[in-house]
């Protein structure tokens, strides 16, 4: 677990409760967390910091993950992404190939699933 | 949304398809054999790379698609390479799909490629696909085989023999112990989320869909509220353990609210009306959500039963889906708002950026801030006494200067915290849209609630306190003031009664007033029964006031409904709103004309961490009032004094006011009868004045009130102490006691 203390993972979703749930199971393993309640707070944070990887919601205020995901890749940051949303979500705001999120996960995330999905990603 | 993306990158993607072709040969083959040979580690190893490769490209290059689908066949390829899960026919031929699917999303996006080459384009191409179904077909079909073969596994007791640290690591995920750390982890925060999203339908989306059916905006939050309700039910069951004792609670909750969103969505696409029915189910399941919500909070394991209000919104949706739904697709689009107005209504709905900080934290930093308070006082002490005592006046100045910076400081300290500390009174004002609904239905009367300054803010603390009273007063209101429909045209009002609840802000205090268009208190019948009960003689009843009178409701166990009714309870209420009213400084004052309405004056103060004072000398002591009860102070002269019936009485501005010493009350001392002009506190308890006569009046000040304990807790007339700046402790007066200690 040690050699993923460096690793920095951004978590962005509008309930707190979300947030925490996926902050306890990637931190468990080692790696740091930091989290945003929307997409506007997390291009400031991605804009003045480093992450190694991005894990967000669809459907929040204010900048919603689609949004978010345009403006990082439009900045130029190419660190992998996952969403985190239900199917319907998903495909009401990304489209088959669209220049986009890295990873489409289900709602409510499987722990398991996660961290073998951030383990494959970094 | 159109299913296309931008490529700018030609000539490196062309290379990247290149490779992937060469990839995808044989990976067909391959996985073929893999369902012989699902031990064969090289041959797995193989198949990983291949498509682990076009992972890493596509990604690269943008192509997020093909990443989604590659990024799923690997997952299921290492869960076969870690043994996670046997190898079977179905798990094969869905990821065959799959490979056979990107296969062709590749082959399309070269021959776009080539096609665009030929036609000699600028740069760019924009590159469309129309194959959405078949990708969530083949995605889907992936997902659920895996899902199939881990079920299927655990059965069988197949899995188990994990390899490497690692799978230790990651199989910690699926044990209880983890689940239940985690599930205490979210308890709190999951609770309060929901009880946010459930005040807001309650107390403001429904109250919207009651006046106006037809809000569209109003039936799209409503939807995403219950959706984000769903999407939290769904984290938090997924750590709860099915044997847990909430099991059921949680299970039953997250079925109700998935039922109710399909119900929201019925409405939603086919734009229909939020009508009554649906808006008394919409409490329903409201109130149902409540009841688990508080049953998991308290930790009651009894399952709270859910098949009545899930048979309910079943029928509801049935009823629904059976009307014709032809115009079901042009209603969804004229329904659905532009994705730009969307992110307008986020915008209104999102609350500025803050973050969540315990009560507890602020409550002391408050009171750290008042210690702070006292002892700044303490400079201005000494630099009176280095002026006065030892004659120093240079240094006396310079404390005096530090002490005035301090001040400053400390003034903007306590003001920022005060900031925080305050909430709007919005949050209590939304609940009584219901309680007015609530009397309305279960009456048959007609009313509306009008409500005004909801953004006034006040103490937190104080929040808390006033929202029962309030309630109360409402409830009042609505059962005891307005009329039955019949009998207010009979008055030739208007048939629907108006309750309106208003607060604002005016001299340092905030004010709530209730106003009804209702009947009105009758103060002869209050006398009436006044005397019945024995509250007050005949001879006292003749001699009050008709303001003094409609006070006597205040009294306790005085009830004025003819019958008692459910609602409004048993009329124990009155004396416990005015207590609970007065122990946080406030006051209530009642303004009532008979058939034409009642007007409950609420004033409360801002704060209850700091207030100001005057300190005044009785008999040597010290003794502070609250400022908030003080009207005016006065010289009153002795001729002006009268006796009468061993009561003192003197003239002000026209008015004939009672007079007593402080000395006597307290039984302190005699009142001095030597001087001819006498110090005199003008105390209002909000009903009527009194002239309380003093030694001396000293200063006004800031204090902060410490309660008494024990025995000295109830002494009647002082309310508290506090310190001074010279470390002295001085009594805080009670006034409204004050005020019925020299009426005795």
């Amino acid at each position: 677990m040690k050699q993923n203390s460096g690793k920095r993972v951004l978590i962005v979703d509008d309930s707190e409760m979300v947030r925490n749930f996926h902050s306890y199971i990637i931190r468990m393993f080692g790696y740091q967390t930091e989290t945003a309640e929307n997409g506007a707070i997390a291009l400031e944070k991605l804009l003045a910091e480093e992450y190694q990887l991005l894990i967000t919601d669809i459907n929040m205020p204010k900048m919603d993950g689609y949004e978010l995901i345009r403006n990082v890749r439009e900045n130029g940051i190419s660190i992998p992404v996952i969403v985190v949303s239900t199917e319907e979500e998903y495909r009401s705001r990304f489209s088959g190939v669209e220049a986009g999120p890295s990873l489409h996960m289900v709602k409510p995330t499987d722990p398991e699933k996660l961290i073998t999905t951030i383990k494959m990603l970094l | 949304m159109s299913g296309g993306f931008y490529l700018d990158d030609i000539d490196l993607t062309k290379m990247f398809i290149d490779e992937w072709t060469e990839c995808l040969e044989g990976l067909e083959k391959e996985i073929l054999k893999l369902e012989v040979h699902s031990d064969d580690s090289e041959l797995l190893n193989d198949i990983f790379r291949r498509v682990h490769s076009i992972k890493g490209g596509s990604s690269f290059v943008g192509l997020s698609g093909i990443t989604r689908l590659s990024h799923e066949i690997e997952f299921t390829l290492d869960a076969i390479r870690k043994k996670k899960v046997s190898v079977n026919m179905e798990l094969i031929d869905s990821l065959l799909q799959a490979v056979d699917f990107l296969n062709g999303y590749i082959s399309r996006i070269y021959n776009k490629l080539k096609e665009y080459d030929s036609s000699g384009g600028n740069g760019t191409i924009y590159i469309e696909f129309g194959e959405e179904e078949k990708e969530k077909s083949v995605l889907e079909g992936l997902r659920q085989a895996l899902e199939k073969r881990e079920n299927n596994d655990e059965e069988d007791g197949k899995t188990g023999e994990t390899g490497g640290q690692e799978d230790a690591e990651l199989g910690l995920l699926q044990t209880e112990e983890f689940k239940s750390k985690l599930a205490e982890e979210l308890k709190e925060q999951f609770l309060l989320e929901n009880t946010e999203h459930i005040d807001r339908i309650e107390n403001q989306l429904l109250i919207q869909l009651e006046s106006s059916g037809n809000d569209k905006d109003a039936v799209l939050e409503m939807f995403r509220s219950i959706h984000s309700i769903k999407g939290g039910i769904g984290f938090y069951l997924a750590t709860i353990s099915n044997q847990s004792p909430y099991y059921p609670t949680l299970k039953g909750f997250s079925e109700v609210v998935h039922t109710f969103e399909s119900l929201l969505a019925l409405v939603r696409d086919r734009g229909l009306t939020y009508g009554n029915k649906l808006i008394d189910l919409s409490y329903e399941v409201m109130d149902y959500l409540k009841t688990s919500m508080n049953a998991v909070a308290s930790e009651e394991c009894n399952d709270v039963p859910t098949a009545h209000i899930l048979d309910k919104i079943e029928r509801f949706l049935s009823n629904l889906q059976s009307v014709s739904g032809n115009d079901t697709e042009s209603y969804a689009k004229t329904l659905r708002p532009e994705p730009g107005k969307i992110a307008d209504m986020q915008q209104k709905s999102n609350i500025m950026q803050s973050i969540r900080v315990s009560q507890e934290k602020l409550d002391k930093m408050m009171n750290m801030i008042s210690e702070l308070l006292i002892a700044k006082n303490t400079f201005m002490h000494i630099a009176s006494r280095l002026n006065l005592d030892y004659n120093l006046p240079e240094m006396s100045k310079e404390v005096k200067e530090v002490g005035a910076y301090i001040n400053r400081i400390s003034d903007d300290l306590q003001n920022a915290i005060m900031s925080i500390r305050m909430v709007e009174i919005k949050t209590i004002f939304q609940r009584m849209p219901r309680v007015v609904r609530d009397i309305s239905q279960s009456t048959g009367k007609k009313m509306e609630l009008i409500m005004e300054g909801e953004d006034t803010e006040i103490d937190k603390t104080i929040i808390e306190q006033i929202s029962d009273p309030l309630v109360h007063l409402i409830r009042n209101a609505a059962d005891h003031g307005i009329e039955a429909p019949e009998e207010r045209l009979s008055k030739g009002k208007n048939e629907t009664g108006r309750i309106v609840l208003r607060a604002y802000n005016k001299n340092k205090h905030v004010y709530i007033e209730i106003e009804d268009d209702g009947k009105g208190i009758d103060a002869e019948s209050l006398k009436k029964k006044a005397i019945e009960k024995g509250f007050i003689t005949k001879a006292e009843a003749e001699s009050m006031s008709r303001g003094q009178l409609i006070n006597l409701i205040f009294l306790p166990g005085f009830s004025t409904a003819k019958q008692i009714t459910e609602v409004s309870g048993r009329g124990v209420g009155m004396d416990i709103v005015k207590s609970n009213i007065e122990k946080i400084n406030g006051n209530i004052t009642i303004e009532s004309e008979v058939d034409k309405g009642t007007k409950m004056i609420i004033q409360l103060p801002l704060t209850l961490a700091v207030s100001r004072g005057l300190t005044v000398e009785a008999s040597g002591e010290t003794y502070i009032f609250p400022l908030e009860y003080i009207v005016e102070t006065v010289k009153i002269s002795r001729n002006n004094i009268h006796t009468f019936n061993d009561k003192y009485f003197t003239h002000l501005r026209g008015d004939v006011i009672g007079v007593e010493w402080l000395s006597r009350i307290f039984l302190t001392g005699r009142c001095d009868d030597e001087k001819e002009e006498l110090n005199a506190v003008i105390i209002s308890n909000g009903a009527e004045k009194y002239a309380i006569i003093v030694d001396k009046l000293k200063s006004e000040q800031e204090f902060v009130v410490k309660t008494l304990d024990g025995h000295l807790s109830s002494i009647p007339g002082i309310s508290g102490s506090t310190l001074l700046g010279n470390g002295r402790v001085v009594l805080i007066v009670n006034p409204a006691d004050i005020i019925q200690l020299a009426q005795k």
